[in-house]
């Protein structure tokens, strides 16, 4: 007998005794309402909290000044962009090239200042970016640069990691993307006896530009 | 030396040291903190928790058919899925792909499944070198150890340790800080993503409607291991998973609360096959490899089938008494703590792991931090009973509980003990033969002491209370 067969057989006998059931729980809230009006200072909470950095911006001259503010800062220089339309916006104010996903992303991206892509959504509750292949052209653009600036649109920011769901359920539901990543403030770690260090592995700078115009 | 002998003989290293103590007191502590700070943002934390318990109750009891369905949808989108029955297949799948793909060097993300296989080990007899990436766990693999605890691996090092570990195996300068010891690590291993050609992960979740596995991490080194290298192979324990995408939006925060006392953990990635057409980049080949070793035994437990809820959330651990004296390496097992107690037998074995459930004060604090409720103090107890009942106890332990037994049961019997006793205490602690090494209880009386007993009964008081009270009247 396969492996398969012989675990799902393992199984089907295992469960012919049945375990008793938990009691169904009521339908009540587990996390606490955010007002509407209150989901951008929400996100904005807790991405500072996260040590992330983030910028409102309602018009572009405001948001490239704070780009190249960001880009002195953090001598930001060898900088790539998603070719998506905001994030090329953003990414002519820093110079940035503009990836054609032919043969330039991947492990390509290993000598980079910063790289930018757009999001799926922002979660408030949570502080968080969601990123697929799409939004994020690729994996590893994202996740190998040592910076990350994530352009977003204030249109995309949701409530809770269950209206995250439900709006990548709606767009990509009939044809998933090979991943969906969560990306909560910048890489961590406090494996050395609980000291929170930024930039264990992936990006030491999280930079979130929320455009509303 | 027995597994029995050697944690006895291990815990008492380890519960006289001093500074594993001060160690471990600092971390947990630290640990207490911030769970309750993020705990305090749910407005109904138990509620959370019996909603969880729900979804894993629907999800263990339906495995076979949340199994086929991962399975189908996941294969649709091109993803391999090997079924394996025990470690040793699990092995051979992985090495098997290795040879076929040449394969000389991967880079790993934390898992504590591949600990429980031992494919490190496995795969450096095969001339295949296994990078750690996770900082904790690359620590260990320098260090030749093993993880000591399921979530913080390095819990019992100090800073100063970990120095002189990258000194000695890294030939960096000592005295850097905590920062120091993590850009030395991240600037060793990002050539080793470059240059692998397999990345292996583990998965804390497997979604059975959308075909993804689910990973939790904070350093982005499992997104790296998933991105990079040509071929991703994640290896998952069976019982790993949810019905549905959205029961995410509870577990992800709860395994980020009880696990170190995040909001969200920095990374949660679902991955639900390679690379797909219009992508730009990513593995060309996705593996999962569904691993069983034992947890059909469990399952086949109706009542202890829940034990297999655990989300490896490390809570338990950082709660318990136990593990708080005797530190993770002494249980000798890939999981420690309250729930290594727990499904050790069913893994491995009743008759060579039942002190673990032994080892307890059933104080029940891991059965309250756990974030999806498992009962696991009465599976302690449950794991004792069925250890007694198969016959697993010594003589000597059920003569004694024989006669303990029939005394219970007769009164004036148990009347004369207990003066008998109170006497033996007495003229035993008069010639100066308690805590002797020739005093009978002394095996008891070693690591405890020993209470004088009252000169007066509970009863004896009472009936002269009750006598008094009546004449006050
Ligand atoms: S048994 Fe519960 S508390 Fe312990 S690791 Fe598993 S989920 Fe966490």
């Amino acid at each position: 007998m396969s492996d398969r067969a012989s675990i799902l057989n393992r199984i089907q006998n295992a469960l012919r005794t049945p375990a008793a059931r938990p009691p169904e729980p009521s339908p009540k809230p587990v996390f606490p309402p955010i007002a509407p009006t209150d989901l951008v200072a929400h996100l904005e909470r807790e991405l500072l909290a996260l040590k992330a950095d983030f910028h409102f911006s309602s018009n572009w001259n405001d948001a490239r000044q704070w780009l190249k503010q960001i880009a002195d800062q953090h001598e930001l220089r060898r900088v790539v962009t998603s070719p998506e339309m905001d994030a090329v916006e953003a990414g002519r104010s820093l110079g940035a090239r503009t990836l054609t996903g032919d043969g330039d992303c991947g492990r390509h991206l290993a000598d980079l200042d910063l790289g930018i892509t757009t999001c799926d959504c922002a979660v408030a509750r949570t502080g968080s970016v969601v990123l697929t292949p799409q939004s994020g052209f690729g994996r590893a653009l994202s996740v190998l640069p040592p910076a990350h600036l994530v352009v977003a649109r204030k249109s995309q920011v949701v409530t809770d990691l269950s209206d995250a769901y439900k709006l990548l359920q709606a767009r990509h539901g009939r044809n998933w993307p090979s991943m969906i990543t969560f990306i909560t403030g910048p890489s961590r770690t406090a494996d050395i006896e609980k000291i929170l260090v930024l930039g264990a592995h992936g990006p030491k700078k999280l930079f979130v530009l929320l455009l509303d115009f | 030396m027995s597994h029995a002998s050697q944690f006895e003989h291990d815990s008492i290293l380890k519960t006289v040291n001093l500074r594993h103590r001060a160690i471990l007191q600092k971390a947990t502590g630290t640990y207490d903190t911030k769970v309750a700070e993020t705990k305090a943002k749910f407005i109904n934390w138990n509620h959370g928790r019996e909603i969880a318990r729900q979804r894993k109750w629907e999800a263990i009891n339906r495995l076979d058919f949340y199994l086929q369905e991962f399975e189908r949808s996941t294969s649709a989108r091109g993803t391999i899925v090997h079924w394996a029955a025990d470690a040793a297949r699990a092995n051979e799948i992985i090495l098997r792909l290795c040879k076929a793909r040449g394969v000389r060097k991967l880079v790993k993300s934390k898992s504590m499944v591949t600990e429980e296989i031992h494919l490190n080990e496995f795969l450096e007899e095969h001339a295949i070198t296994p990078v750690e990436t996770d900082l904790g766990e690359y620590i260990v693999q320098l260090r030749h150890e093993t993880p000591y605890h399921i979530v913080t691996p390095v819990m019992h090092l100090t800073k100063e340790d970990i120095d002189l570990t990258f000194h000695e195996k890294l030939g960096t300068p000592t005295g850097s800080t905590a920062e120091g010891l993590a850009m030395t690590a991240r600037r060793v291993l990002r050539n080793e993503y470059l240059t692998a050609d397999m990345g292996i992960t583990g998965a804390n979740f497997i979604v059975a409607d959308t075909g993804m596995i689910s990973i939790t991490e904070n350093e982005g080194n499992a997104r790296l291991c998933s991105s990079i290298p040509r071929i991703h192979v994640a290896i998952c324990g069976i019982e790993k998973v949810l019905p549905r995408l959205d029961d995410l939006a509870l577990f992800l925060p709860m395994l980020a609360v009880s696990g170190t006392g995040q909001q969200l953990t920095c990374y949660n990635t679902m991955i639900g096959g390679p690379r797909q057409a219009g992508e730009t980049d990513g593995p060309e080949e996705f593996h999962v490899i569904l691993l069983d070793n034992g947890r059909t035994n469990l399952l086949a437990d109706a009542e202890q089938r829940e034990a297999l809820h655990c989300i490896r959330c490390g809570a338990c651990l950082n709660g318990c008494p136990i593990f708080k004296n005797v530190g993770g390496h002494a249980y000798g097992t890939t999981y420690q703590g309250p729930i290594g107690a727990v499904i050790t037998p069913h893994l491995k074995g009743l008759g060579e792991w039942k002190h673990l459930s032994f080892a307890s004060s059933l104080c029940g604090n891991c059965t309250d931090v756990c974030p999806v409720h498992i009962d696991l103090h009465h599976h302690l107890l449950q794991n004792r009973r069925n250890a007694v009942s198969a016959g697993y106890s010594s003589w000597i332990e059920r003569l004694n509980f024989r006669m303990w037994n029939s005394l219970m049961q007769n009164e004036s019997a148990y009347r004369v003990a207990v003066v008998l006793s109170r006497i033996a205490q007495k003229i035993s602690r008069a010639i100066g033969l308690e805590g002797s090494p020739i005093d009978p209880v002394q095996p008891w009386t070693d690591k405890r002491t020993l209470p004088a007993i009252a000169d007066k009964t509970f009863r004896d008081w009472w009936d002269d209370h009750k006598l008094k009270m009546k004449n006050e009247e």
